[in-house]
């Protein structure tokens, strides 16, 4: 009889015991628990997604301002489409001025050469100078940092005499000539001899040839905008020559 | 005699307590109704729903923008990759423009305009000597006149010739035979 109460106590020993365990596993393991991975999750695992998510939102931002920027730069192209013709004309004129071939001051030496001859002119001397670094004209010029597209400057020096009039005569003709020279200087002086007028006409000029490094060149001329123009007063300059 | 004594206890004083006692029964109901497991859970629900919402507002929302975006980008730019020459036509233009503007499109003076305007400004008169200075566009006639007055002419024309500009005497000679004036005058373009 006294072993069946000790048993049945023990019983419920053991039954209060594991109630006071579910308990404490209920009020406190549990809640900590949840917490503990709640915690975890918002760190882990939401801040991230989160983050993720902001960097997207940005990243959407710069994709639109991409996307407007290559919109306008579509818009530009096309417009440079349509006006291609008129570019080129103009880029022939510019090439028209400072050709690419090298024998161009050549052939237009021999052109005064010619020109003189048929107006009676001596021509006492005719040389072609040093060329100037196209460095050196990029400085003078552009201010291009880089030598993929250059140009070069050719002075040519003559000095012929003959009668007022045949110089006059040959100078007009020159003034009529396509190719396009700058004139550096001259002077056209009388001298009285043995009774007659005779002048001596002295005349630098230069040409100028462009130089470009065409693989260099293109990647160059890709990495200008085509929102860029051509400076007014280049244009202005064109459309006064090409009239 | 019977004495009446009053003992204090600050320890019985401080457990005083206003709030009865629970009993038994009381705790189990307390116990009973806890909902301590079911925040619990809906702390962790939670915590799942934030994440299934972020993820579907990603999925629904900011990757399809992406993509379209970057879709649209790359469809603008295949376009303009397909009109590369005409970029590089441009490109071309206006390097080669910008090389030539100013040491040589500004000095492009013909020698016949030159000429032409020397002869203007001297009215007639026989020019002698005609220079052009290396590079400064800086012009230098030499007119023969018959007499003081014909330079003052000269040089009063000169000054209202729109073409020229910072004109000035560089020298009034006296020649004796035959008795003429020699007036050496400089002046600089406007002709661009």
């Amino acid at each position: 009889m006294d072993q069946i109460i000790t048993l049945e106590e023990r019983k419920k020993k053991e039954a209060s015991k594991s109630k006071k365990y579910a308990k404490f596993f209920k009020f406190y393991v549990v809640p900590i628990i949840s917490v503990i991975i709640f915690m975890v999750s918002i760190l882990l695992i939401i801040i991230p997604k989160f983050n993720e998510i902001t960097t997207d939102t940005t990243a959407i931002s710069s994709l639109e301002s991409e996307r407007s920027k290559a919109s306008n730069k579509l818009g530009y192209v096309r417009a440079l489409r349509s006006n291609q013709i008129e570019l080129q004309q103009n880029l022939d004129f510019l090439d028209s001025i400072a050709p690419s071939g090298s024998t161009e001051v050549i052939e237009f030496s021999e052109r005064l050469s010619s020109l003189a001859d048929r107006y009676s002119l001596e021509i006492e001397t005719q040389r072609a100078n040093d060329l100037l670094s196209a460095s050196s004209i990029n400085q003078q010029g552009s201010n291009l940092a880089d030598t993929s597209v250059t140009i070069q400057e050719i002075p040519v020096s003559f000095r012929m005499s003959g009668t007022f009039r045949n110089i006059d005569s040959f100078i007009t003709e020159l003034s009529r000539l396509d190719d396009f020279v700058i004139l550096r200087d001259f002077t056209l002086e009388g001298i009285e001899e043995e009774g007659r007028s005779l002048w001596t006409f002295e005349l630098t000029f230069s040409k100028y040839q462009f130089r470009e490094d065409s693989i260099e060149a293109t990647g160059r001329y890709l990495k200008i905008s085509p929102s860029s123009t051509l400076d007014s007063s280049i244009l202005e300059y064109i459309d006064r020559k090409q009239l | 005699m019977a004495t009446n004594t009053f003992s204090f206890s600050e320890k019985k004083f401080k457990e005083f307590n206003l709030v009865p006692p629970i009993s038994k029964e009381e705790i189990k109901v307390i116990e009973k109704r806890d909902t301590t497991i079911i925040y619990s859970f809906i702390l962790l629900f939670s915590a799942a729903l934030m994440y299934f919402s972020l993820s579907m507002y990603q999925a629904i929302r900011v990757t399809p923008k992406i993509d379209s975006l970057e879709n649209e980008i790359s469809q603008i730019e295949n376009e303009i990759g397909l009109n590369q020459d005409v970029v590089i036509l441009n490109g071309e233009l206006i390097t080669k423009g910008n090389i030539l503007l100013k040491p040589i499109l500004a000095n492009d003076i013909k020698l016949r305009e030159i000429i032409d305007l020397s002869n203007d400004i001297a009215l007639g008169n026989s020019i002698v000597d005609y220079a052009l200075e290396d590079r400064e566009s800086l012009m230098v006639i030499v007119v023969t006149l018959d007499n003081i007055d014909q330079v003052i002419e000269v040089y009063r024309n000169s000054l209202v010739n729109e073409n020229i500009k910072d004109v000035s005497i560089r020298s009034v000679k006296f020649r004796n035979d035959p008795e003429r004036i020699d007036l050496e005058l400089e002046f600089r373009f406007n002709l661009i």
